[in-house]
């Protein structure tokens, strides 16, 4: 088994607000193997995001640990950079409006005072299929799918051997959205990064990640290989999940419904904390938080799984 | 009659026309799925239909009816009174539709005694039971919240409680759903379906999911550059589309494949569309008589046996009852048949059926052949060996003895779907 390129142990990260503190991530642990890619779905306010911010270091932890090649991440994130590259939801806000193309995607490359960044520009611009005139564009001047290329481009520019993914297709058209998606799966056959995609989306998931983890209130719910997950779901949020998703093999059928929302992050719950919304809930789910049962490579926390 | 129709429905911007001659209709208790990406015009479609079109914009051409109402020739004050009652809209974002500084129970409340003529009370407690209509909780309380004191899911029911508080003939929903997550989404659907079948309201359901849209629409129409390039059954337009733009946007959803079906480039820029199919410079079909845009078209029937022979001055006659003699059976015009003595087996018309024996007036045949100018069939046992013989011979399907039913409902803006296989001919050919 080659080292992980990502290890998150028990990771917690909390907001303070007044009347408490939400605890948006809590108790996440997962390996991610070299080239391997993960995808982290889960429906706002689940945790996915602050789960990357803090991998990426920009939100500190309030337990337990995550490393990056090894390394744990915090305090001196001098270097991280080069080890992690992130690719954001919205293109639009992630690109300065006043740099073009070649310095944004240069920036980094400067930064860590890599010399000669131009030959490494045309490289990175030559991989995610940008044309080279593009180069002194600004980023108004792009359609929406180039200037994700770009993003993609500035976060490869330092090779690095993770690169997380936060909703990156989600902003786009879905002719446009295909064109990334094979993008970012020609990438990997290519450079063979380790990718932490997060969505909300499951047939986008599905077509690109090798494992999925179902993230509700700041927990892994689910974790295991994506087709196991997809067609043997044990728990039943990602059931749910799985039965809300409109799509075309459901023709002219109503989705499932799963009753309510997200419950108040400030509340603290005891017992499971999908009990609110559960239909297989019974008294132990109100008492007593479910361990994480493993199972074949799957893990899931929930006492009633779906059979 | 259908509860809304638009008939060649333009809309500019300026010069610049970004609907380009839309025709829809929706009957009482259908949905209609407009599906299509982001400045497609479909979004544009709704605001035109509700007169609130952005700043700048216009209605170039065309005229929208409700029910009877020429919408368009209506004075504003007449068309603010049907807006809210008759027709209804639900928007993307509840956020910026819910006026914040108002409890949500008032401003369902406006909309009844406005439309209505509720006193303050009645239109009050009317809001509530709307309020529970949508299965808010704690209906009573939740009408005397503030937007921001609501969640997401429970915005957007309010939304679709004053969508739907003054019984709506139409219901324009554009992208009621894209802000929310997937298990939300599923909740609005569902609702959205369950008042419109009690209220037997017609629903325009606008949004760039197809997902959504093929979840819920009776009938789909494909937008494109402003207009429609598809439109048919919600069956027929997602299982067998006909529209080379429909087919790339069917396939660039993930599947069971490996890659995804990408459409290259990006959709035209309106100020500099010509003559040409908007889509022929993403299209991997187009042929000569692309340079033109063709109109919503239906697929031209597969021609029978008898009119491709009819084309070639043959009939195609019926020889059940016909006993043929000798091994080789021609279909002639009378005359030339009678020129070169060729045993009759059937005049009809003025066409002879003859049959003549294999080898020995082999000759007779070719001369026949190279008289009419028409073509000698062998023998076959089976009328419809005779008929396979014949569509085989004038190439084409063959054709189906019981005509088959054919969504003519179903058509699409491409010529392909009169000449099906025709940018792809060069490869197709042996």
């Amino acid at each position: 088994m080659p080292t992980p390129i990502l290890e998150v142990r028990d990771a917690q990260a909390a907001y303070k607000v007044p009347g408490g503190a939400i605890r948006a991530v809590d108790g996440v642990s997962f390996d991610l193997a070299p080239g391997e890619t993960l995808a982290v779905v889960g429906e706002s306010g689940c945790g996915k995001t602050t789960l990357a911010k803090a991998i990426l270091g920009l939100e500190p932890l309030t337990g337990g640990e995550i490393l990056v090649q090894g390394k744990p991440v915090g305090g001196d994130l001098s270097g991280l950079a080069e080890r992690v590259g992130i690719v954001w939801q919205d293109p639009y806000a992630s690109l300065d409006p006043r740099w073009r193309v070649g310095r944004s995607i240069a920036e980094p490359l400067r930064l860590h005072r890599r010399g000669d960044s131009g030959d490494r520009v045309d490289e990175v611009m030559k991989a995610v299929g940008l044309e080279m005139e593009l180069k002194g564009r600004f980023p108004h001047q792009l359609s929406g799918g180039q200037r994700q290329r770009v993003a993609v481009a500035r976060a490869l520019a330092l090779n690095p051997p993770l690169l997380l993914c936060d909703e990156p297709t989600a902003a786009l058209d879905l002719s446009i959205r295909a064109q990334i998606l094979n993008l970012l799966k020609d990438l990997q056959d290519d450079l063979g990064c380790a990718y932490l995609y997060i969505s909300h989306d499951l047939t986008t998931v599905r077509f690109i990640a090798d494992r999925v983890a179902v993230m509700y209130l700041g927990r892994f719910v689910e974790i295991g290989g994506i087709e196991e997950v997809f067609t043997d779901p044990r728990h039943p949020y990602t059931r749910a999940l799985l039965d809300s998703a409109p799509t075309l093999a459901k023709l002219g059928r109503l989705p499932d419904v799963l009753p309510g929302e997200i419950p108040d992050p400030l509340e603290v719950i005891s017992g499971c904390r999908f009990r609110s919304r559960c239909p297989r809930g019974q008294e132990r789910c109100d008492t007593v938080d479910p361990e994480a049962t493993a199972e074949n490579g799957r893990r899931f926390h929930c006492h009633f799984p779906v059979a | 009659m259908p509860a809304l129709e638009i008939i060649d429905l333009r809309v500019a911007f300026g010069p610049v026309e970004v609907l380009r001659g839309v025709s829809l209709s929706v009957e009482p208790r259908e949905t209609l799925g407009i599906v299509g990406e982001s400045g497609c015009g479909k979004s544009m479609t709704g605001l035109a239909v509700m007169g609130l079109l952005p700043p700048g914009g216009r209605v170039s051409g065309g005229r929208i009816f409700l029910g009877d109402t020429d919408l368009l020739a209506l004075p504003e004050r007449k068309l603010r009174e049907l807006r809210g009652s008759d027709i209804a809209m639900v928007f993307q974002d509840p956020f910026t539709s819910l006026n914040p500084m108002m409890r949500v129970g008032r401003q369902i409340a406006e909309a009844l005694s406005l439309h209505q003529g509720l006193s303050r009370r009645k239109a009050r407690r009317r809001a509530v039971e709307q309020l529970e209509a949508v299965k808010v909780p704690a209906p009573k309380s939740m009408a005397r919240k503030f937007p921001h004191q609501l969640s997401g899911g429970q915005r957007q029911r309010v939304m679709v409680a004053m969508a739907f508080a003054c019984h709506p003939k139409v219901l324009i929903a554009d992208e009621p759903t894209t802000a929310l997550d997937v298990t939300l989404q599923a909740q609005i659907l569902v609702l959205l379906k369950e008042l419109q079948e009690q209220q037997g309201t017609a629903v325009l359901l606008i949004s760039h999911d197809i997902g959504v849209i093929g979840s819920v629409s009776d009938r789909i129409a494909v937008y494109y550059a402003g207009r429609v390039v598809e439109h048919g059954s919600a069956e027929a337009v997602l299982k067998t589309p006909v529209h080379p733009y429909t087919q790339g946007l069917l396939g660039a959803l993930p599947g069971d494949t490996e890659r995804l079906v990408s459409i290259p480039g990006r959709p035209p820029d309106f100020a500099t569309l010509g003559a040409e199919c908007s889509f022929a410079p993403r299209c991997a079909h187009r042929f000569e008589k692309c340079s033109i845009e063709p109109s919503l078209l239906a697929p031209a029937k597969p021609k029978t046996a008898e009119q491709r022979a009819l084309e070639h001055d043959f009939r195609f006659v019926d020889l059940d009852n016909t006993e043929i003699p000798g091994n080789v059976i021609a279909l002639l015009p009378e005359k030339a048949a009678r020129k070169h003595e060729l045993v009759p087996v059937k005049l009809l018309q003025n066409v002879l059926v003859v049959a003549m024996s294999e080898p020995a007036d082999k000759k007779a045949a070719n001369a026949a052949r190279t008289a009419a100018g028409c073509r000698i069939l062998p023998v076959m046992a089976d009328r419809a060996a005779i008929l396979r013989a014949i569509t085989k011979h004038y190439g084409g399907e063959p054709p189906v003895q019981a005509e088959e039913p054919q969504d003519t409902e179903h058509t699409g803006a491409c010529w392909l779907v009169q000449e099906p296989g025709a940018g792809a001919r060069e490869t197709m050919d042996d």
